[in-house]
Protein backbone atom coordinates (compact mmCIF):
# COMPACT_ATOMS: atom_id res chain seq x y z
CA UNK A 1 0.00 0.00 0.00
CA UNK A 2 1.34 3.41 -0.66
CA UNK A 3 1.90 5.93 1.61
CA UNK A 4 -0.79 8.42 0.36
CA UNK A 5 -3.15 5.73 0.48
CA UNK A 6 -2.48 4.65 4.06
CA UNK A 7 -3.10 8.13 4.95
CA UNK A 8 -6.54 9.00 3.21
CA UNK A 9 -7.60 5.41 5.12
CA UNK A 10 -6.27 6.75 8.37
CA UNK A 11 -8.04 10.09 7.93
CA UNK A 12 -11.22 8.30 6.93
CA UNK A 13 -10.52 5.97 10.15
CA UNK A 14 -10.65 9.27 11.75
CA UNK A 15 -13.50 10.99 10.75
CA UNK A 16 -15.47 7.58 11.86
CA UNK A 17 -15.66 5.59 8.54
CA UNK A 18 -15.01 2.06 10.08
CA UNK A 19 -14.83 0.59 5.92
CA UNK A 20 -11.60 2.27 5.97
CA UNK A 21 -10.37 0.33 8.83
CA UNK A 22 -10.02 -3.23 7.03
CA UNK A 23 -8.14 -2.32 4.00
CA UNK A 24 -5.87 0.36 6.57
CA UNK A 25 -5.16 -2.92 8.75
CA UNK A 26 -4.97 -6.13 6.20
CA UNK A 27 -1.09 -4.81 4.63
CA UNK A 28 -0.43 -5.23 8.55
CA UNK A 29 -2.69 -8.93 8.86
CA UNK A 30 0.06 -11.30 8.45
CA UNK A 31 2.98 -9.57 10.53
CA UNK A 32 0.55 -8.73 12.97
CA UNK A 33 -0.53 -11.71 13.43
CA UNK A 34 1.91 -13.90 13.30
CA UNK A 35 3.70 -11.48 16.03
CA UNK A 36 1.22 -12.28 18.63
CA UNK A 37 0.94 -15.48 17.42
CA UNK A 38 4.69 -15.93 18.55
CA UNK A 39 3.50 -14.79 22.36
CA UNK A 40 0.43 -17.09 22.69
CA UNK A 41 1.86 -20.18 20.76
CA UNK A 42 -1.74 -20.88 20.28
CA UNK A 43 -4.05 -19.77 17.00
CA UNK A 44 -7.33 -18.69 19.71
CA UNK A 45 -5.20 -16.87 22.15
CA UNK A 46 -3.74 -14.91 18.93
CA UNK A 47 -6.88 -14.26 17.77
CA UNK A 48 -7.95 -12.57 20.91
CA UNK A 49 -5.27 -10.75 21.32
CA UNK A 50 -5.15 -9.56 17.79
CA UNK A 51 -8.96 -8.97 18.44
CA UNK A 52 -7.30 -6.53 21.36
CA UNK A 53 -4.74 -4.95 19.05
CA UNK A 54 -7.33 -3.87 16.45
CA UNK A 55 -10.40 -2.45 19.11
CA UNK A 56 -7.44 -0.39 20.93
CA UNK A 57 -6.29 0.78 17.38
CA UNK A 58 -9.22 1.86 15.98
CA UNK A 59 -10.46 3.98 19.59
CA UNK A 60 -7.34 5.33 19.54
CA UNK A 61 -6.80 6.26 15.96
CA UNK A 62 -8.26 9.83 16.62
CA UNK A 63 -4.76 10.16 18.74
CA UNK A 64 -2.20 8.33 16.33
CA UNK A 65 0.22 11.21 15.06
CA UNK A 66 1.25 11.63 11.42
CA UNK A 67 4.69 12.16 12.11
CA UNK A 68 5.48 8.42 13.53
CA UNK A 69 5.08 5.37 10.90
CA UNK A 70 1.68 3.73 11.13
CA UNK A 71 3.44 0.38 11.36
CA UNK A 72 5.34 1.60 14.23
CA UNK A 73 2.15 2.96 16.08
CA UNK A 74 0.27 -0.19 15.37
CA UNK A 75 3.24 -2.81 16.11
CA UNK A 76 3.61 -0.49 19.37
CA UNK A 77 -0.42 -1.31 20.71
CA UNK A 78 0.47 -4.66 19.40
CA UNK A 79 3.66 -4.69 21.69
CA UNK A 80 1.39 -3.73 24.59
CA UNK A 81 -0.97 -6.50 24.32
CA UNK A 82 1.12 -8.53 24.13
CA UNK A 83 3.32 -7.94 27.32
CA UNK A 84 0.14 -7.84 29.04
CA UNK A 85 -1.05 -11.20 28.09
CA UNK A 86 2.47 -12.02 29.31
CA UNK A 87 1.76 -10.64 32.08
CA UNK A 88 -0.82 -12.12 33.16
CA UNK A 89 0.63 -15.65 31.15
CA UNK A 90 3.71 -15.97 33.00
CA UNK A 91 1.72 -16.59 36.24
CA UNK A 92 0.21 -19.88 34.81
CA UNK A 93 3.55 -20.52 33.01
CA UNK A 94 2.30 -20.31 29.41
CA UNK A 95 4.84 -17.67 27.78
CA UNK A 96 7.05 -18.56 25.12
CA UNK A 97 6.35 -22.68 25.83
CA UNK A 98 7.33 -25.36 23.37
CA UNK A 99 5.35 -27.28 21.68
CA UNK A 100 4.62 -29.81 19.36
CA UNK A 101 3.02 -29.02 16.22
CA UNK A 102 3.08 -32.70 14.51
CA UNK A 103 -0.57 -32.18 14.99
CA UNK A 104 -0.31 -29.19 12.42
CA UNK A 105 1.55 -31.74 9.54
CA UNK A 106 -0.43 -31.63 5.87
CA UNK A 107 -0.24 -35.13 5.03
CA UNK A 108 -0.82 -34.27 1.46
CA UNK A 109 2.72 -33.03 1.00
CA UNK A 110 4.25 -34.92 4.37
CA UNK A 111 8.10 -34.91 3.72
CA UNK A 112 8.38 -31.04 3.14
CA UNK A 113 5.96 -30.17 6.12
CA UNK A 114 7.89 -32.41 8.52
CA UNK A 115 10.91 -30.23 7.68
CA UNK A 116 9.30 -27.33 7.73
CA UNK A 117 8.16 -28.48 11.27
CA UNK A 118 11.25 -29.31 12.39
CA UNK A 119 12.72 -25.88 11.44
CA UNK A 120 10.19 -24.37 13.38
CA UNK A 121 10.47 -26.37 16.44
CA UNK A 122 13.77 -26.00 16.37
CA UNK A 123 13.38 -22.18 15.99
CA UNK A 124 10.58 -22.07 19.00
CA UNK A 125 13.21 -24.30 20.72
CA UNK A 126 15.56 -21.45 20.24
CA UNK A 127 13.42 -18.81 21.37
CA UNK A 128 12.54 -20.32 24.33
CA UNK A 129 16.11 -20.01 25.39
CA UNK A 130 16.11 -16.57 25.25
CA UNK A 131 15.96 -13.99 28.33
CA UNK A 132 12.48 -11.70 27.71
CA UNK A 133 13.62 -8.80 26.82
CA UNK A 134 15.76 -10.72 24.18
CA UNK A 135 12.58 -12.12 22.64
CA UNK A 136 10.76 -9.09 23.13
CA UNK A 137 13.54 -7.87 20.77
CA UNK A 138 14.06 -10.69 18.15
CA UNK A 139 10.33 -10.87 17.73
CA UNK A 140 9.59 -7.41 16.81
CA UNK A 141 12.02 -6.91 14.86
CA UNK A 142 11.53 -10.30 12.47
CA UNK A 143 7.48 -9.37 12.63
CA UNK A 144 7.21 -6.08 12.34
CA UNK A 145 10.22 -4.98 9.95
CA UNK A 146 10.57 -1.75 12.31
CA UNK A 147 13.52 0.00 12.86
CA UNK A 148 15.65 -0.36 15.88
CA UNK A 149 15.41 3.13 16.69
CA UNK A 150 11.51 2.75 16.47
CA UNK A 151 12.21 -0.74 18.64
CA UNK A 152 13.79 1.04 21.34
CA UNK A 153 11.07 3.60 21.61
CA UNK A 154 8.28 1.26 21.92
CA UNK A 155 9.63 -0.95 24.52
CA UNK A 156 11.34 2.12 26.37
CA UNK A 157 14.53 0.90 26.71
CA UNK A 158 18.10 2.41 25.11
CA UNK A 159 18.88 2.03 21.78
CA UNK A 160 22.10 0.34 22.84
CA UNK A 161 20.42 -1.59 24.95
CA UNK A 162 18.38 -3.77 22.39
CA UNK A 163 21.01 -3.77 20.31
CA UNK A 164 22.39 -5.49 22.51
CA UNK A 165 19.61 -7.56 23.11
CA UNK A 166 19.49 -8.35 19.68
CA UNK A 167 22.84 -9.48 19.38
CA UNK A 168 22.56 -11.85 22.11
CA UNK A 169 19.17 -13.39 20.89
CA UNK A 170 20.93 -13.75 17.40
CA UNK A 171 24.13 -15.23 18.89
CA UNK A 172 21.70 -17.67 21.23
CA UNK A 173 19.82 -19.07 18.50
CA UNK A 174 22.54 -19.35 16.29
CA UNK A 175 23.94 -21.54 18.98
CA UNK A 176 20.74 -23.36 19.46
CA UNK A 177 21.10 -24.52 15.53
CA UNK A 178 24.33 -25.61 15.59
CA UNK A 179 24.01 -27.90 18.35
CA UNK A 180 20.86 -29.49 16.92
CA UNK A 181 23.01 -29.91 13.31
CA UNK A 182 25.93 -30.89 15.46
CA UNK A 183 23.39 -33.80 17.15
CA UNK A 184 21.88 -35.57 14.04
CA UNK B 1 45.90 3.41 14.04
CA UNK B 2 43.82 0.62 12.20
CA UNK B 3 42.09 -1.39 14.99
CA UNK B 4 42.77 -5.08 14.98
CA UNK B 5 40.94 -8.06 13.88
CA UNK B 6 38.96 -8.10 17.20
CA UNK B 7 38.22 -4.74 17.79
CA UNK B 8 36.59 -4.29 14.51
CA UNK B 9 34.55 -7.37 14.71
CA UNK B 10 33.51 -5.69 18.02
CA UNK B 11 33.08 -2.89 16.99
CA UNK B 12 30.79 -3.83 13.72
CA UNK B 13 28.96 -6.43 16.38
CA UNK B 14 28.13 -2.61 17.68
CA UNK B 15 26.67 -1.74 14.38
CA UNK B 16 25.83 -4.32 12.31
CA UNK B 17 22.10 -4.26 12.97
CA UNK B 18 22.00 -0.39 12.19
CA UNK B 19 24.08 -1.17 9.49
CA UNK B 20 21.10 -3.53 8.65
CA UNK B 21 18.56 -0.92 9.26
CA UNK B 22 20.15 1.63 6.77
CA UNK B 23 20.19 4.03 9.86
CA UNK B 24 24.09 4.72 10.15
CA UNK B 25 25.65 8.34 8.92
CA UNK B 26 26.23 7.36 5.45
CA UNK B 27 29.77 8.10 6.06
CA UNK B 28 29.74 4.73 8.41
CA UNK B 29 27.66 2.71 5.71
CA UNK B 30 30.36 3.72 3.55
CA UNK B 31 33.35 2.55 6.11
CA UNK B 32 31.30 -0.76 6.57
CA UNK B 33 30.39 -1.66 3.61
CA UNK B 34 34.58 -1.08 2.30
CA UNK B 35 35.81 -3.85 5.49
CA UNK B 36 33.04 -5.98 4.65
CA UNK B 37 34.66 -6.36 0.89
CA UNK B 38 37.71 -6.97 2.48
CA UNK B 39 37.68 -8.34 5.69
CA UNK B 40 36.63 -12.36 5.52
CA UNK B 41 35.61 -12.65 9.36
CA UNK B 42 33.54 -9.51 8.67
CA UNK B 43 31.66 -11.10 6.38
CA UNK B 44 30.82 -14.86 8.18
CA UNK B 45 29.86 -12.71 10.75
CA UNK B 46 27.44 -10.76 8.79
CA UNK B 47 26.19 -13.39 6.87
CA UNK B 48 25.61 -16.08 9.43
CA UNK B 49 23.37 -13.02 11.25
CA UNK B 50 21.07 -13.08 7.69
CA UNK B 51 20.97 -16.71 7.59
CA UNK B 52 19.82 -16.72 11.02
CA UNK B 53 17.48 -14.45 10.42
CA UNK B 54 16.59 -15.78 6.97
CA UNK B 55 15.94 -18.84 8.85
CA UNK B 56 13.35 -17.68 11.23
CA UNK B 57 11.38 -15.69 8.13
CA UNK B 58 11.47 -19.20 6.25
CA UNK B 59 9.16 -20.65 8.98
CA UNK B 60 5.88 -21.07 8.45
CA UNK B 61 4.00 -18.53 9.56
CA UNK B 62 0.53 -18.74 11.29
CA UNK B 63 -1.90 -16.75 9.69
CA UNK B 64 -5.57 -15.57 9.91
CA UNK B 65 -8.43 -16.62 7.77
CA UNK B 66 -10.07 -13.65 5.82
CA UNK B 67 -13.23 -14.45 7.17
CA UNK B 68 -11.93 -14.28 11.18
CA UNK B 69 -10.33 -11.06 9.99
CA UNK B 70 -13.53 -9.53 8.38
CA UNK B 71 -15.46 -10.56 11.87
CA UNK B 72 -12.18 -8.91 13.90
CA UNK B 73 -12.33 -5.87 12.15
CA UNK B 74 -16.11 -5.30 11.93
CA UNK B 75 -16.07 -5.90 15.86
CA UNK B 76 -13.32 -3.91 16.61
CA UNK B 77 -15.20 -1.13 14.26
CA UNK B 78 -18.74 -1.54 16.11
CA UNK B 79 -17.42 -1.41 19.72
CA UNK B 80 -16.15 1.86 18.72
CA UNK B 81 -19.98 2.81 17.74
CA UNK B 82 -21.17 1.20 21.23
CA UNK B 83 -18.88 3.35 22.61
CA UNK B 84 -19.72 6.74 20.96
CA UNK B 85 -23.08 6.43 22.19
CA UNK B 86 -22.49 5.77 26.10
CA UNK B 87 -21.99 9.64 27.67
CA UNK B 88 -19.58 8.92 29.90
CA UNK B 89 -17.34 6.72 27.98
CA UNK B 90 -17.06 9.75 25.53
CA UNK B 91 -16.17 11.72 28.50
CA UNK B 92 -13.30 9.68 29.57
CA UNK B 93 -12.19 9.32 25.63
CA UNK B 94 -12.00 12.85 25.76
CA UNK B 95 -9.92 12.98 29.14
CA UNK B 96 -7.69 10.71 27.33
CA UNK B 97 -7.60 12.23 24.60
CA UNK B 98 -6.69 15.70 26.33
CA UNK B 99 -4.06 13.66 28.58
CA UNK B 100 -2.14 11.70 26.11
CA UNK B 101 1.15 12.31 25.19
CA UNK B 102 2.15 15.91 24.83
CA UNK B 103 -1.12 16.80 26.90
CA UNK B 104 -0.44 14.53 29.81
CA UNK B 105 2.53 16.39 31.04
CA UNK B 106 0.37 19.62 30.17
CA UNK B 107 -2.84 18.63 31.88
CA UNK B 108 -1.03 17.03 35.02
CA UNK B 109 0.79 20.03 35.81
CA UNK B 110 -2.76 22.20 35.46
CA UNK B 111 -3.75 19.39 37.64
CA UNK B 112 -1.06 20.14 40.05
CA UNK B 113 -1.67 23.92 39.88
CA UNK B 114 -4.86 23.67 40.81
CA UNK B 115 -4.95 21.35 43.65
CA UNK B 116 -1.92 23.93 45.28
CA UNK B 117 -4.38 26.33 44.75
CA UNK B 118 -7.42 24.85 46.22
CA UNK B 119 -4.98 23.79 49.22
CA UNK B 120 -3.95 27.53 49.62
CA UNK B 121 -7.18 28.81 49.27
CA UNK B 122 -8.01 26.59 52.20
CA UNK B 123 -5.59 27.43 54.52
CA UNK B 124 -6.24 31.15 53.37
CA UNK B 125 -9.92 31.58 54.23
CA UNK B 126 -10.04 32.76 57.98
CA UNK B 127 -11.52 30.72 60.46
CA UNK B 128 -15.20 30.02 60.30
CA UNK B 129 -17.25 32.27 62.44
CA UNK B 130 -17.76 30.91 66.06
CA UNK B 131 -21.51 31.12 65.87
CA UNK B 132 -22.69 32.27 69.71
CA UNK B 133 -25.98 32.40 71.09
CA UNK B 134 -27.07 35.95 71.53
CA UNK B 135 -28.38 35.38 75.22
CA UNK B 136 -25.12 33.93 76.75
CA UNK B 137 -23.49 37.31 75.41
CA UNK B 138 -26.11 39.56 76.70
CA UNK B 139 -25.00 39.37 80.19
CA UNK B 140 -25.53 43.25 81.30
CA UNK B 141 -22.61 42.73 83.38
CA UNK B 142 -22.22 46.14 84.55
CA UNK B 143 -25.45 46.44 85.64
CA UNK B 144 -25.31 43.32 87.89
CA UNK B 145 -22.22 44.46 89.22
CA UNK B 146 -23.92 47.46 90.27
CA UNK B 147 -26.68 45.43 91.76
CA UNK B 148 -24.21 42.75 93.02
CA UNK B 149 -22.17 45.92 94.71
CA UNK B 150 -24.96 47.67 96.59
CA UNK B 151 -25.95 43.88 97.87
CA UNK B 152 -22.63 43.69 99.19
CA UNK B 153 -22.81 47.44 100.75
CA UNK B 154 -26.10 46.54 102.45
CA UNK B 155 -24.84 43.12 103.74
CA UNK B 156 -21.46 45.24 105.23
CA UNK B 157 -24.26 47.79 106.89
CA UNK B 158 -25.65 44.99 108.24
CA UNK B 159 -22.77 43.04 109.39
CA UNK B 160 -21.02 46.17 110.65
CA UNK B 161 -22.79 46.63 114.63
CA UNK B 162 -22.33 50.32 114.36
CA UNK B 163 -24.01 50.60 111.22
CA UNK B 164 -26.73 48.55 112.50
CA UNK B 165 -26.96 50.84 115.56
CA UNK B 166 -26.89 54.03 113.61
CA UNK B 167 -29.66 52.60 111.33
CA UNK B 168 -31.80 51.25 114.51
CA UNK B 169 -31.33 54.58 115.61
CA UNK B 170 -32.52 56.18 112.53
CA UNK B 171 -34.89 54.04 111.38
CA UNK B 172 -38.17 52.52 112.94
CA UNK B 173 -38.01 48.66 112.78
CA UNK B 174 -40.58 48.85 110.26
CA UNK B 175 -38.69 50.81 108.25
CA UNK B 176 -35.17 48.23 109.07
CA UNK B 177 -37.15 45.55 108.16
CA UNK B 178 -38.61 47.28 105.00
CA UNK B 179 -35.33 47.20 104.01
CA UNK B 180 -33.71 44.15 104.81
CA UNK B 181 -36.91 42.75 102.68
CA UNK B 182 -35.23 45.07 99.38
CA UNK B 183 -32.13 43.42 100.44
CA UNK B 184 -33.66 40.15 100.38
CA UNK B 185 -35.28 41.01 97.09
CA UNK B 186 -32.63 42.11 95.71
CA UNK B 187 -30.71 39.26 95.81
CA UNK B 188 -33.58 36.66 94.69
CA UNK B 189 -33.96 39.30 91.53
CA UNK B 190 -30.01 38.45 90.94
CA UNK B 191 -30.04 34.84 91.98
CA UNK B 192 -33.51 35.00 88.72
CA UNK B 193 -31.11 36.54 86.49
CA UNK B 194 -28.08 34.44 86.72
CA UNK B 195 -30.13 31.31 86.86
CA UNK B 196 -31.79 32.58 83.23
CA UNK B 197 -28.65 33.59 81.56
CA UNK B 198 -27.10 30.12 80.34
CA UNK B 199 -23.92 29.80 78.86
Amino acid sequence: MGVVLEKELIQQCKQGNGDAFGPLIRTYKKQLFSYLWRFANNNEIAEDMFQDTLTKAWKGLRRYQEESKFSSWLFAIAHNVAMDYVRKSSIENKYFTYTDNLENIDFSNPLSEMVAIETEERIQKAICELSEKQKQVFVLRQHSGIKFKEIAKIMKEPLSTVLSHMNYAIKKIKNELREENAAK
Amino acid sequence: MQPSKNELLISFENEIWLYIDNSLPVTRMHYWERQLENNIELQEYFLEARNTLSLYDEVKAPDLSEERFTNIVNLAVNTRKIYSNNIVNNIVDFLNTLFYEDFKKVGFAAGLVIAIILILFQFKQPPAPVVTEKYSLDWEAEAIENRISKVEQSLYIIKNQNSVDYAIYKYSKDQWNAARTVIKDQINSIKQDIENKSL
